[in-house]
């Protein structure tokens, strides 16, 4: 049986926050879903099957197609998912908020600078 | 009936139902985006994800990031009853981590025994369709020896006459 949800998605977060920044948001885009898929991969226990992404208990990336625009911020996107919103600005920052606007994970693009600092 | 309209229906159904909750639309970009309506009542929150023509993905409370919804229904109406059924269940059940550490681990074992079923029903639908190879194999083989043999034994009977 595969790690338990809480501890994978810890994982995930850690391995994140310790990789080398993006510089631009497809760059963050493409880390956030090579990180999250690698944790998958190696603690799941679960094949990557896109197709199965409603039952399987598997964690997958963003879909593309639930991107948002951000009110007057025009260099942010945010994609919305079941519990959570991650906003990508375009200097490659990431921002991971649960629904309530809790921060799960801030991390800066490689210029230095935050999602709301762009 | 528009996508607003269907979601605008499920807000109607769930405020029907549930008079204090507070809902929230967060609408697609593109046609074929999602519709998200989130409802929220005494601390807990439901949500439900309306993609056009693939139904409504309603998810109770702690959701995982990335994870799909818990459950896929295929009208309002019965979206608007699950998310009531989740609101009450979180409210039966509170923040107790350990009843939703129990939640999460049961719901691993399920599909850990599901993932062991379908491996073990596709091995053993090769097995049956290897099987009926070979049986299917030795009835041509026995059809041509009885093809051979009846057409020896006319051989000789039009050699006797």
């Amino acid at each position: 049986m595969g790690t338990v949800r809480r501890a994978r998605f810890a994982e995930f977060i850690r391995r994140l926050s310790i990789a080398d920044p993006a510089a631009s948001a497809d760059s963050a885009f493409d880390l956030l879903a090579a990180t999250l898929n690698a944790v998958e991969d190696e603690l799941s226990g679960t094949a990557f099957n896109p197709e199965r992404w409603q039952s399987d208990g598997r964690m997958y990336p963003p879909q593309r197609d639930n991107r948002h625009a951000v009110a007057d911020h025009s260099t942010v996107v945010r994609y919305r998912s079941r519990a959570h919103h991650t906003y990508i600005s375009a200097n490659g920052a990431l921002e991971i908020t649960d629904l309530s606007g809790a921060i799960v994970l801030r991390k800066a693009g490689a210029d230095g600078r935050h999602v709301w600092e762009t | 009936m528009g996508d607003i309209d269907i979601i605008e229906q499920l807000r109607r159904e769930i405020a029907s139902r549930i008079g204090d909750a507070t809902t929230s639309v967060d609408a697609p970009m593109t046609n074929d985006g999602s519709w998200w309506l989130d409802v929220r009542q005494a601390g807990h929150t439901a949500t439900v994800e309306y993609r056009p023509n693939a139904g409504f993905g309603v998810s109770g409370p702690r959701g995982g990031y990335g994870e799909g919804p818990d459950v896929v229904l295929p009208n309002v109406s019965a979206a608007a009853d699950q998310v009531v059924a989740f609101l009450v269940a979180a409210r039966l059940v509170g923040d107790d981590d350990v009843v939703w550490r129990q939640r999460d681990l049961a719901a691993s074992i399920a599909r850990e025994v599901q993932r062991g079923l379908d491996e073990r029903f596709a091995a053993l639908r090769k097995e049956l369709a290897d099987s009926i190879a070979v049986v299917s194999g030795t009835v041509r083989t026995l059809e041509s020896e009885v093809h051979q043999l009846v057409g020896a034994s006319e051989g000789d009977e039009q050699e006797h006459r």
